[in-house]
């Protein structure tokens, strides 16, 4: 049933609100989305004396998806748990775990007005994403120093120890590692020559990490809000992890979310080197080139584990949603970014 | 190349279109079309299968992979397990069906993956296995390119043809 025609779920609404006469105006689902399912709800209640009107985000754990097993929960976790580092984030209401209430476990947040860049080539004629160079700047800044602050959380303090300390040393590297080979495994494609190549590399060649951080796992252009020059809230959290954070930095640097020459600008925004120096200034953190082309590998080691899954959702039937299904036709696309940066691994 | 049969591919789309789509379609006319393309691709069904030429092209290859494998692992005094050594025997690849083709291919796969993993296990004894993994990887890289070659751009899901404002 709809929200909008679901008396269960308006005095649900109206019970976790405190509110009276609670109606659902309006649901927006996004649409965009390949992975959570994302629902903007439109609220009317009274609350006291005062009419309210409110519009909330519910993040629902979806059937099938790209980055399976879900927990939406965790993402729930995490945004909570961060509410005073300072990080551009929305503000957390509740989680509910009942999938009796709308059918899978779901949470709540404040919803963030303004835009999401989806990542096209046709915004000018120049195929910049963000024309306007006071907006890209503005946005860059933002960019770096949210970037730096996630880094820079106390996760011990915050309680994010849930995420799974990797320990010093190669635990960043191998725990990584060793999550994508299991994803890959379960989609079914572990025995495809390259991904061999690249485990056993990945394993072989892991650096060490002693200082362990926060790390976002999907920080990009296309992956926060903003208005007016600034970047209001960082998106999609659901593969932050505790790990090294040169993978962040890796993922930035993706070629899937450049600016096409001649400005190939990482993320849209700025330009590499320039973007790579200003971290290390804010963050204190050297960046390391070798560990830089690591994480590169297992990104798109990464890159191959959610086109993998998608694939297998798609074949298996685990959701009647066919989109997964043509995210899979760009799989040779993971697989040539991948086979490139290993080529260069290898000391011959 | 993606791994999904053909089959399975019309499959689904028929059951999205079927179950999906079509109850939200009120026009008769839309349905009618509607309807031709789910029997026109069922009537695909069984028929076709992937490019015979790029089947036999995947199972070449990972022949030669194999045999460059398995060359190391002689230099190196390691025997090649049967399971390993099977998967580069002769087989007639012109009479046989794509399924069976798939199957051949599934089975150098993973042929070439167990090789590699066994010389990864004995990268210590193996002289230059990291040229070895090299050699592996360019001769992968030749049907990764060829697959590359072989995608058609996509569209934006915005861009697909949607009702003007004024209709």
């Amino acid at each position: 049933m709809a929200i909008q025609e679901d008396p269960g779920m308006f005095s649900y609404l109206a019970e976790k609100l405190g509110a009276d006469d609670l109606t659902v105006t309006d649901v927006w689902q996004n649409t965009q989305g390949w992975s959570m399912e994302t629902f903007s709800l439109s609220l009317e209640y009274r609350k006291g004396d005062n009419r309210v009107e409110q519009e909330i985000i519910l993040r629902r754990q979806p059937v099938s998806g790209l980055l399976e097993p879900y927990d939406v929960s965790t993402e729930y976790r995490i945004l909570t748990a961060m509410k005073e580092t300072g990080v551009a984030i929305p503000e957390t209401y509740w989680y509910e775990p009942d999938p009796a209430v709308f059918e899978r476990p779901f949470y709540t947040m404040e919803k963030v007005d303004g835009e999401v860049h989806t990542l096209t080539q046709e915004t000018d004629p120049d195929y910049r994403l963000i024309p306007d160079d006071e907006e890209r700047a503005g946005l860059a800044k933002d960019f770096i120093e949210n970037l730096v602050r996630i880094h820079a959380c106390d996760w011990r303090s915050l309680g994010l120890d849930f995420l799974g300390d990797p320990g010093p040393g190669k635990g960043s590297a191998l725990r990584q590692t060793e999550y994508w080979e299991a994803v890959i495994e379960r989609a079914g494609f572990r025995n495809e020559p390259l991904v061999t190549l690249a485990v056993n590399w990945l394993k072989n060649n892991a650096p060490e990490n002693d200082t362990v951080r926060l790390v976002h796992g999907d920080y990009r252009s296309g992956n926060y809000i903003f208005r007016e020059k600034r970047i209001r809230t960082i998106l999609d959290w659901e593969m932050a992890h505790l790990g090294d954070p040169h993978e962040d930095l890796a993922y930035v640097l993706g070629q899937m979310w450049r600016s096409p020459p001649p400005t190939n600008w990482v993320s849209h925004l700025l330009p590499e080197e320039e973007f790579l120096e200003r971290y290390e200034r804010a963050s204190g953190i050297p960046v390391e080139p070798e560990k830089l082309h690591y994480c590169q590998i297992l990104n798109d080691l990464k890159g191959v584990g959610i086109i993998t899954t998608a694939t297998n959702a798609f074949a298996k039937n685990k959701t009647p949603d066919l989109r997964p299904g043509v995210f899979g036709t760009l799989l040779d696309f993971a697989y040539v970014g991948l086979a490139q940066h290993l080529d260069g691994g290898f000391k011959v | 190349m993606t791994d999904t049969p053909l089959t399975t591919i019309l499959e689904r789309i028929n059951d999205t279109l079927e179950n999906v789509i079509a109850p939200e379609i009120d026009s008769t006319i839309v349905r009618g079309q509607l309807f031709a393309v789910v029997e026109l691709l069922n009537q695909l069904h069984g028929k076709y299968e992937y490019r015979h030429d790029l089947l036999v092209q995947d199972i070449q290859v990972g022949r030669q992979m194999l045999v460059t494998l398995i060359e190391a692992f002689e230099k190196a005094g390691i025997e090649t397990p049967e399971a390993i050594s099977a998967a580069t025997r002769e087989v007639d690849l012109l009479g046989m069906s794509g399924e069976a083709l798939r199957e051949v291919r599934s089975g150098a796969k993973e042929a070439v993956s167990a090789a590699l993993d066994l010389l990864d296990a004995n990268r210590s004894r193996i002289d230059e296995a990291e040229t070895v993994e090299k050699t592996v990887l360019g001769q992968l890289g030749q049907n990764i390119l060829r697959d590359m070659m072989l995608f058609r751009p996509q569209r934006g899901w915005d861009k697909i043809s949607q009702r003007s404002e004024e209709d």
